[in-house]
């Protein structure tokens, strides 16, 4: 499984990660100048936090959100392992929430889905760490030995 | 390998899933008293509000047993657990052998003794039949009453009242869910609901359901009478252990587990609302009756069972619930009684935030309104780190994770899963 890595050192707490996200990933129509005007405004996915720390889902190996999902709506890409929202299921329940340990699942009361980073798991390159202008962001190889466990279904349902 | 599952729900799938991800050629035979599989219990009262419908109370596609090469008896109770011969008895006689067993047979709704309790329309919450049942009469229903004010009931009553249902919701204690709020917490909901319609008595009690043979109103301790249609009686639940008279397995409130989920007999395991297992918050055993907990009890029992040791760390009680748009999380202890605690509270008009601790260690917490940071403080209180130091972050809604990454470096032996490692190395690209 690739994941983001993060400098903090690089990190000039720019936000063009989060500005990009919340356009490619969170808006309807993909462009900035559009986008700002949407309703529901459109919800990135990285958080630029402790002013250089910029934080996203971090596809735990043993991942309490698809534990506590009561209806296996947070699942795992099956050929990544990647954690995803399957948002037609989501019942908005904040289950997922109650136990991330990052902090990252946002309960979005507009849209009554629970918002998360799932790396960019269908694009070829994670928006944000292609934007980012001084490189503080990476996609690596998680570490040697490193699995992961829950619910991957091979067809969506 | 023969593997016996008992209870396909939430602690039985999970045990599936783990059991294949380390061994997918042996048998697994899985027995259900339920005939419907992979129902979600924890939305049936979505499905009553008219939420969603029936087929959306999946929680695994219905080729999960095809998928994973489990032989599925379903609408079939298991009679006996035979330890001596490792085998199961059903009700006809016959029997199955097993090397390795799993008792996941959930738990029951607790029977209150009140007059008039066998009435046609007396309902409790516990499986699809009662939801499809309590659908049936909602057409035909103007009141319906509730009683106790449990987080059960509580969702039923939510949903009778979303579809329209005049609720009346009668809560012995001075506050509705008793077990997870204090007053402040428990007095935002109550006002949200009454502003929707939901009648909560307080510090009341059923003495008597009336009615020929249907229900036609309650009594209650006070001597008002409360005309109704329907009765949902709320009054927690108790593991089902029925199966196991006449076995050394230890039951205490429910089956005692040890830290791999196996019961005091080998090679018998336990996990989700049945296990009594080691509580991170009261330094006792106890049994943990909620989703999360089955799914991660499952997997860990799972493992064990199919040779890769795991741990399971203990359990605390949390739950999470979101009644017209305002969101409540809460976690472990959170009235406290007795010496030894610490409490920090922060009330605004929407929002309430309350840790409780213990020897610097976070016990408990509510949130309300604000809930997006509840699962780091979930996290904290499972690692048992001690935070006396960051106090003021925690409470401030300020609080995130990047704050606290020095706090899980001093901490790198609890903190020891690779996501948390990964964020204290820099990138190899950024390296030279
Ligand atoms: C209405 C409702 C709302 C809920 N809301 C929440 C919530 O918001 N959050 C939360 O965390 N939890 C909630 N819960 C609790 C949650 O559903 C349970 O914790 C969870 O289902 C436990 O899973 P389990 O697999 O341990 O047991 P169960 O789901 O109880 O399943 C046990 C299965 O074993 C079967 N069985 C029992 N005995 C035998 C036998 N002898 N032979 C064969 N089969 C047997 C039963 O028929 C059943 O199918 C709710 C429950 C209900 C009913």
């Amino acid at each position: 499984m690739k994941v983001i890595k993060v400098d903090p050192e690089k990190c000039t707490q720019c936000h063009t990660c989060d500005l990009w996200c919340g356009i490619e990933i969170g808006s309807e129509k993909k462009e900035l100048n559009n986008a700002i005007h949407e309703k529901p405004q459109p919800v990135p996915r990285v958080y630029v936090e402790g002013n250089n720390f910029p934080l996203h889902c971090r596809h735990c190996e043993v991942a309490p959100c698809i534990d506590a999902c009561p209806n296996g709506t947070m699942r795992r890409d099956p050929a990544t392992g990647l954690v995803y929202v399957y948002e037609p299921t989501c019942i908005a329940c904040w289950m997922c929430v109650m136990v991330c340990p990052f902090g990252i699942i946002a309960p979005s009361p507009s849209i009554h889905v629970a918002v998360k980073c799932d790396r960019c798991r269908n694009m070829e390159y994670p928006i944000c760490v292609d934007v980012c202008p001084t490189k503080a962001l990476a996609l690596e190889e998680r570490e040697e030995g490193a699995t992961w466990y829950g619910y991957a279904p091979k067809r969506s349902y | 390998m023969r593997y016996i599952i008992i209870g396909g729900s939430a602690a039985g799938i999970s045990a599936v899933e783990a059991i294949r991800s380390i061994d997918q050629t042996s048998s697994i035979e899985l027995f259900s008293g339920e005939g419907t599989p992979f129902y979600s219990r924890v939305l049936l009262s979505y499905y009553i509000a008219g939420a969603i419908t029936k087929e959306e109370l999946h929680f695994r596609p219905l080729e999960f047993f095809a998928d994973n090469k489990v032989n599925a008896h379903l609408g079939q109770r298991v009679s006996q657990v035979l330890p001596e011969s490792k085998s199961i008895r059903m009700g006809d006689g016959r029997e199955y052998p097993f090397d390795r067993l799993l008792i996941a047979s959930g738990s029951s709704p607790k029977i209150m003794e009140v007059p008039g309790k066998d009435k046609k329309g007396v309902v409790v919450m516990r499986n699809i039949d009662h939801a499809q049942e309590i659908v049936n009469r909602v057409e035909e229903m103007k009141t319906a009453c509730v009683l106790g004010g449990g987080l059960i009931g509580l969702r039923t009553g939510y949903a009778l009242s979303v579809r329209g249902v005049k609720v009346k919701i009668i809560v012995k204690s001075s506050h509705v869910l008793s077990q997870m709020l204090d007053q402040e917490s428990a007095e935002m909901i109550q006002g949200t609901m009454r502003q929707h319609g939901v009648d909560i008595r307080t510090g009341r009690d059923a003495v008597e359901i009336v009615g020929k043979e249907s229900v036609e109103g309650i009594i209650l301790d006070d001597g008002e009478r409360i005309n109704c249609q329907l009765v949902v009686i709320g009054k927690g639940v108790q593991p089902n252990v029925d199966f196991l008279s006449s076995t050394q397995i230890k039951v205490n409130e429910g089956i005692v587990a040890d830290e791999t989920m196996m019961t005091s007999v080998p090679d018998i395991y336990v996990a989700g609302d049945v296990a009594e297992t080691y509580d991170l918050t009261t330094g006792r055993t106890s049994v943990n009756a909620i989703w999360p907990c089955a799914f991660e009890q499952g997997r860990v029992a799972g493992l064990n069972m199919a040779g890769k040791k795991a741990k399971y760390e203990g359990s605390f009680r949390m739950n999470s619930l979101d009644f017209y748009g305002l969101p409540v999380i809460s976690m472990g202890i959170t009235r406290i009684d007795g010496n030894g605690f610490q409490q920090f509270q922060k009330k605004t008009e929407n929002t309430y935030r309350k840790l409780v601790l213990r020897d610097g260690r976070i016990v408990g917490a509510i949130l309300v309104g604000q809930v997006q940071k509840a699962g780091i403080l979930a996290t904290l209180l499972k690692k048992r780190v001690n935070v006396s130091d960051i106090i003021p972050l925690l409470m401030s809604h300020r609080l995130n994770f990047a704050e606290l990454l020095p706090l899980t470096q001093q901490n790198r032996e609890r903190f020891n899963e690779v996501e948390y490692r990964e964020l204290s190395q820099r990138p190899l690209a950024s390296r030279r």
